[in-house]
């Protein structure tokens, strides 16, 4: 089974440039979210090898998101 | 007195204006270039569609410098002092310039004084200002000219001087040769903004700098000198 990364970025055009680069070139299995709290739900349910997380973002800055999955 | 204060703060208004535009134009400026990518790779190299591409890529890419030159003024708000030694920033930069000089027929003399005292400073912020101020000497000894790079110390200041036999800085834009975007190059190939982040960074390390030129109008050697003292204590 591939590995799985989570991109989290409210950006819609750097989310779609971002998911499609690792799909492309990538083997891994890529899952994208624009919602920090919707990623931490997703967090809770499904396990990710990485998450690749824009900083600024509206509800969850980028490092209290990863704080928050690394609970989950 | 007056002039210089306000010509300061205007400095360092702009500059906190173009820093805040810079970050904000980065993000799109990432996605242009992340998009013309992927669609440079699934076009034909020969198809005009490519060539169309290639242009975003370039434009962007330029863009993309001129951002680069203006957070260089913010990143090095966070600057790391060490002992420095002046000679070695110098020789640093001129061997990452060596190409540059060597392609466009420029002559290097060097009269480096062997024991200088050390100075406190972030190495890479100097060589930035080095490189900054070396590259646009090389820029204006068009057809060839000499560099000549020396530094001394007088028993207080460390004094750099970097001098180069190009056209000289004409007097309408002796005032004017620090401020943001301006620039004589032609378009594209410089940003304007060299020596105002080498001016930024001067300011941070209680240097002085000064420069004293001639045009071919007023003198038959004209070209330009830049003299930089930095505080130096044994």
């Amino acid at each position: 089974m591939a590995e799985r990364i989570l991109i989290v970025e409210d950006e819609p055009h750097m989310l779609k440039l971002l998911s499609m680069i690792l799909r492309d070139k990538t083997p891994y299995e890529v899952i994208i979210t624009n919602n920090p709290i919707e990623a931490v739900e997703l967090a809770k349910n499904e396990k990710f090898d990485l998450v690749i997380t824009d900083l600024k973002m509206p509800g969850l800055h980028g490092l209290q998101l990863l704080e928050e999955v690394k609970k989950a | 007195m007056e002039e210089q204060s306000y010509y300061t703060e205007k400095l360092a208004s702009l500059g906190t204006l173009a820093a805040g535009v810079a970050h904000e134009i980065n993000n799109p400026l990432a996605i242009i270039l992340g998009f013309t990518e992927i669609l440079l790779e699934k076009t034909h190299p020969d198809s005009e569609e490519y060539d169309i591409l290639k242009t975003i890529e370039k434009q962007a890419t330029n863009a993309k410098r001129i951002v680069e030159n203006l957070l260089s003024f913010v990143r090095h708000k966070e600057h790391k002092e060490q002992l420095v030694n002046i000679n070695d920033c110098i020789n640093t930069v001129l061997d990452m310039m060596n190409n540059t000089i060597m392609i466009n027929n420029r002559e290097v003399k060097k009269d480096l004084q062997e024991t200088l005292p050390l100075i406190k400073g972030d190495p890479g912020e100097l060589q930035q200002v080095l490189f900054n101020i070396i590259n646009n000497a090389i820029y204006v000894m068009k057809g060839g000219g000499i560099l000549c790079i020396s530094t001394k110390y007088d028993g207080h200041w460390i004094i750099i001087s970097i001098s180069d036999t190009g056209c000289g800085i004409p007097k309408e834009h002796r005032q004017r040769i620090f401020d943001p975007f301006f620039t004589t190059k032609e378009v594209g190939k410089g940003t304007g903004l060299g020596l105002w982040v080498s001016y930024n960074i001067i300011k941070k390390h209680n240097v002085i700098i000064t420069f004293e030129t001639k045009t071919k109008e007023e003198s038959e050697k004209p070209g330009t000198t830049f003299i930089i003292k930095l505080p130096g204590e044994r």
